[in-house]
């Protein structure tokens, strides 16, 4: 997710060849449900390709790409939350994808076993869903994009140090739910 | 040399600001219970994250699947029907207003009390229809 500045847009099937693990990445960090993950991945590149013309390149890609897919994330729980009221919450809460095989405890960080690391993967998944959303915007950009705080505020529209105390905020509680399970 | 708090900051600080911690502070998280526990927890966080990065990159749909998803989204169909929902609303809104209005006329003919409503009223209900349809 490193390219250079002023750089034109490439065609839609490098861009989205490019950054689909990315966007998908996030988003379903965000929304935590595989399927759902997957829709709101097109509906982002879907917006990206029609507003591409609006893309100025004094960004970096990606970083236009996650505030598109942050949008997308926070127009996806809007909607929820109107259905939630006008259904009365019969449709439910979504984001509880719990498919992780359930293996032995993990105890060291460096483990290299993929069946240890899915479950790891699925432990943060889970412990994500207790972080309020800014917090989770934050970590996910921050931790698992590896983003420098200064593009995280860039795409969350939020002053450095407001990146840096919530991911401060997101540590610890994430310290707290992995606890219990690490 | 450093001592507990500050050997905490340091270690969260690193974290935050994606930096290696300093080196007085790794030295003490090697001698100190409470300090090796976060620098311990801190690397599994990292190192879930890791995790989550691979997974995640493996469960992603290909570019061919994301681009056959987005042309199904962006179909005229789909397009069009939010604004066929805010027509149908703006009928019913109106045929509603026009039937109480009618409601009304009969009323006082009949020489009952009218019930009273606050001008603008409709304009709010239809917004407030407006707003939940542009959000679906």
């Amino acid at each position: 997710m490193n390219t250079p500045l002023q750089q034109p847009l490439p065609d839609a099937d490098v861009l989205v060849e490019r950054y689909r693990a990315d966007v998908f990445r996030f988003v379903l960090g965000m929304v935590r449900d595989a399927a759902l993950a997957e829709d709101l991945t097109a509906d982002v590149f879907l917006k990206a390709l029609r507003g591409a013309g609006g893309f100025r390149g004094d960004a970096e890609v990606s970083t236009w790409l996650f505030a598109i897919a942050l949008n997308t994330v926070r127009s996806h729980f809007r909607r929820r939350k109107v259905l939630q009221y006008i259904t009365f919450g019969i449709s439910g809460e979504q984001g509880t994808d719990t498919t992780a095989p359930d293996v032995q405890r993990f105890s060291d960080p460096r483990e290299t076993d993929p069946v240890q690391r899915i479950a790891l993967a699925e432990r943060l998944h889970r412990a994500l869903g207790a972080l309020p959303p800014r917090q989770r915007e934050v970590f996910l950009l921050r931790v698992v994009e590896d983003l420098p705080v200064r593009r995280v505020a860039a795409v969350l529209g939020i002053p450095e140090g407001t990146v840096k105390s919530n991911l401060f905020k997101a540590m610890v509680r994430l310290r707290e739910e992995l606890d219990d399970e690490l | 040399m450093m001592n507990c708090d500050a050997v905490c900051d340091e270690l969260m600080g690193a974290t935050v600001e994606g930096r290696p911690p300093a080196a007085d502070a790794l030295l003490h998280a090697d001698t100190c219970r409470r300090c090796s526990a976060l620098r311990d927890d801190l690397d599994r966080i990292r190192s879930a994250a890791g995790a989550f990065r691979e997974v995640a990159a493996v469960r992603a749909p290909s570019a061919g699947d994301i681009l056959r998803r987005a042309r199904r989204r962006a179909t005229p169909m789909r397009r069009w029907l939010p604004a066929a929902a805010v027509a149908m609303c703006v009928t019913l809104v109106s045929v509603c207003g026009v039937a109480r209005h009618s409601a009304r006329q009969s009323r006082l003919h009949a020489d009952t009390p009218v019930p009273t409503v606050e001008p603008g009223e409709d304009a709010v209900a239809l917004l407030d229809l407006l707003l939940i349809v542009g959000d679906l």
